[in-house]
């Protein structure tokens, strides 16, 4: 299949206000095909969205390049440009216009006059849902409707590869249901590719014809889910609720080392800044119902109370905690 | 091209969708401006010296009566000053030290509005008239010949004078020649004299010997020596205010930039496939018209109260868009430094109420001490209030303003230049 995106070695170094540099993004490659969704996973400060932005031009690498449809991001970048669908995390909107003002704005941005933009609009309210709401002002919206009309501006010049960078973010569960099915119809129905950022597994599994795993600016695998799972093994994963107990170091050790079968424990904890705690012990362990007794035991022995506990089968999320040693939520 | 248009035409709905900006503009601003000018007319109209109108002044004959014709000038019309003969230690007639005016200065001095108007009186004046016979007096200047010309006006009363008391000196000798060792025989015959000298009298005062030809260097309109207070005024106050004005309704465009990013509609814009200067240069575009708006506010206002501002409307409309083009450019070299909006709105507000009182926009320059005058130069809107001055109230045209005009442009320039090569994203 063709190739419609081809980053090679992106580096970005951002100098911050006290002279530290920051090395947002250390050498990410990857490729995209025709008509394929492709997801960048990995957690919060992982460097997705500063990875996207060298591609989009938003600002300028500080090494290695990319090329959409064969133009160089920093050698021919309007011609790049012209190539992409842009779809931000943020809503990049004017809140004071209409959905259609905003539409007919951004779209003579990408040349698009007259007759062709009247339509091109038209056809992207109806895919967006919003036909009847289109002569109000964007700031009247709701929350799923704004990311609606996010995601149609970025479609108005029909690109050949759209960037949607963590859309579900903050959106209510049915209006997350859409947008997971608008970016499906982007593939299926129009054969755009897409470049879809997330920090959640869930949608990485579901979407992905292929996925990139990148954490502390290093992409550290690039496959499908399935060629992804298969080198974690036969492992499996238990999930074990400790509540508002707070597990150490020591203790992980223990566990790893005391119990046959083990290759990997980590604890999260779940809770947001504040509340009480939320822990998650995270165990990798081949033959994983088997280990479950012993894990138990060794628990009981220190006083740790186990709320619940699950078994997973091999997923992304055992692919990140086995490639870097942590859970991906953390 | 048509990016560079979209932008443009949509940050400048985005800039009038504002409540606040069309109530400023179109309501606050010609109110104070209104207000200021009825306060300023009956103040500097109330207790201002009486107006000086410069007047050139060659004499070619340097004779006792082209000397009483000055003197006569002078006792007409009290607020004449005849250049250079009458400069003061002041320099009033702004002749920078010479003491000497040939007509070829003298004519440049009328166009750029330095004197009101030229006398010559040409060589063999007083003996042309001792002769009986008629003299021309030239004088010229820049105010329509149909328009009441208060000046024109004194030298036609004085030449009268003139006219008339010469030709009582012409007739009275021919009176004694032939009076020369004769007597009247009776009343009758010297009843039938007296009319006869009446006669010759009223011949010679028909022929007008002292005629002053008119010309009329360019055509600049009214020139009222009798300025109203109103004009006095308002004329000082519609350009002040409109300029102050202009400052508040182009430097928040500094904040409009913040707030673009803090959407991301600017960093969408960025990621659009269109040129750079397409952006910075839109909306660059968008803030110049809507200057050139708030002076057409004000100064059409003013124009429906009757408030004359020359006769030069190019000049005064490059001076207005030297204005707004050196504010805009101002605006982006500091919107590339400025870092929150906060920040913007504080040196938005302290630079209009700096620039506008320091560059005269609150009141005229000219009552300010010396140094503020030479101080006040650094604000650009010195340079447009002076020129703003010199075609309301002395009737000075393009060439006149060009300096500051150029000026101007040149504060312009350098300022977008440095803002453009700033202006990135990261
Ligand atoms: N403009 C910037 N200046 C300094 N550091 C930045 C800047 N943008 C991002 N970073 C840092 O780079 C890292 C990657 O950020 P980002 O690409 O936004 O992550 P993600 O999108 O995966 O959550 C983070 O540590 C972040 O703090
Ligand atoms: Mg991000």
């Amino acid at each position: 299949m063709p190739t419609m995106l081809e980053v090679q070695n992106l580096v970005k170094e951002f100098k911050r206000r006290d002279g530290d540099i920051v090395k947002a993004v250390q050498g990410v490659s990857f490729d995209i095909h025709e008509g394929e969704i492709f997801s960048l996973l990995g957690p919060n400060g992982a460097g997705k969205t500063t990875t996207i932005s060298m591609i989009s031009g938003l600002i300028s690498p500080t090494e290695g390049d990319a090329s959409i449809g064969g133009h160089s991001i920093t050698k021919e970048p309007l011609k790049a440009k012209a190539l992409l669908g842009v779809i931000p995390q943020e809503i990049a909107l004017y809140p004071t216009l209409t959905a259609r003002q905003n539409l007919e704005f951004f779209g003579r941005m990408y040349d698009i006059t007259g007759q062709e933009l009247v339509k091109r609009v038209d056809e992207v309210l109806e895919f967006i849902d919003l036909v009847d709401r289109q002569n109000d002002r964007v700031e009247t919206f709701s929350g799923g409707m704004k990311r609606r009309v996010n995601i149609g501006v970025g479609l108005l010049h029909r690109p050949q590869l759209v960037y949607m960078d963590e859309p579900t973010v903050g959106v209510d569960p049915q209006s997350r249901r859409r947008i997971l099915d608008t970016v499906l119809r982007l593939r299926d129905e129009y054969q755009m590719a897409v470049l879809y950022t997330t920090h959640l597994m869930e949608e990485s599994q579901e979407l992905s014809d292929r996925v990139g795993i990148i954490d502390h600016g290093k992409l550290i695998a690039v496959g499908s889910v399935g060629e992804l799972t298969q080198q974690v093994g036969e492992e499996d994963r238990l999930v074990l609720n400790v509540g508002e107990q707070i597990v150490g170091e020591e203790l992980l050790g223990r566990l790893k080392s005391e119990i046959n079968g083990i290759s990997n424990v980590s604890y999260a904890n779940l809770a947001v800044d504040g509340a009480a705690a939320q822990g998650e012990i995270n165990i990798l362990a081949t033959r994983g119902r088997k280990a479950l007794p012993d894990v138990i035991t060794l628990l009981n022995d220190v006083w740790i109370d186990v709320s619940s506990i699950e078994v997973r089968e091999p997923d992304l999320e055992a692919v990140f905690l086995n490639l870097t040693g942590h859970a991906l939520r953390d | 091209m048509q990016t560079f248009f979209n932008v443009a035409r949509t940050e400048l709905r985005l800039i009038f969708q504002s409540r606040a900006q069309l109530v400023n503009m179109f309501v606050i601003s010609p109110i104070l401006a209104l207000v200021v000018g009825l306060g300023t007319g009956a103040i500097t109209g109330g207790f201002s010296e009486t107006p000086r109108l410069r007047v050139d002044w060659i004499d070619r004959d340097q004779s006792d009566l082209s000397t009483a014709f000055a003197a006569q000038l002078r006792t007409a019309n009290s607020n004449l000053v005849l250049c250079p003969i009458d400069n003061d230690e002041d320099d009033v007639c702004r002749l920078d030290n010479r003491d000497t005016l040939d007509e070829d200065l003298a004519r440049e001095r009328l166009i750029d509005g330095d004197s009101l108007a030229l006398i010559i009186v040409p060589d063999g004046f007083e003996s042309d008239l001792l002769d009986g016979r008629s003299v021309s007096v030239t004088y010229r200047s820049n105010a329509d010949l149909t328009a009441s010309d208060h000046i024109l006006e004194t030298v036609q009363a004085v030449t009268q004078q003139i006219s008339g008391s010469f030709v009582a000196v012409a007739v009275a000798p021919d009176a004694v020649e032939s009076a020369e060792g004769f007597e009247f025989p009776d009343n009758a015959s010297r009843q039938r004299y007296q009319e006869n000298v009446y006669d010759v009298a009223t011949e010679l005062w028909a022929q007008d010997l002292v005629q002053v030809s008119f010309e009329q260097t360019i055509d600049v309109g009214d020139e009222d020596s009798q300025v109203s207070t109103a004009q006095i005024g308002f004329g000082q106050s519609i350009p002040g205010m409109s300029t102050m004005y202009v400052m508040f309704s182009i430097f928040p465009a500094m904040t409009a930039l913040i707030l673009e990013r803090e959407n991301w509609t600017l960093q969408r814009l960025v990621m659009t496939p269109a040129p750079r200067w397409h952006l910075v240069g839109g909306k660059i575009a968008a803030r110049f018209v809507t200057g050139m708006i708030q002076y057409g506010i004000l100064f059409g206002v003013a124009a429906l109260l009757g408030i004359s501002f020359g006769g030069d409307v190019l000049a005064l409309v490059l001076v207005m868009m030297g204005f707004v083009f050196a504010i805009c450019g101002l605006t982006l070299a500091l919107a590339t430094l400025v870092r929150s909006e906060g920040q913007a709105n504080g040196i938005s507000l302290l630079l209009t109420l700096t620039l506008a009182p320091l560059g005269g926009a609150w009141w005229p320059l000219d009552i300010t001490p010396q140094f503020m005058q030479v101080i006040g130069r650094i604000s650009p809107v010195a340079w447009a209030m002076d020129a703003f001055q010199a075609l309301i109230f002395e009737q000075g045209g393009l060439l006149t303003v060009l300096p500051s005009v150029l000026i101007l442009t040149a504060i312009g320039l350098v300022f977008t230049i440095i803002g453009a090569s700033r202006f990135s994203y990261e």
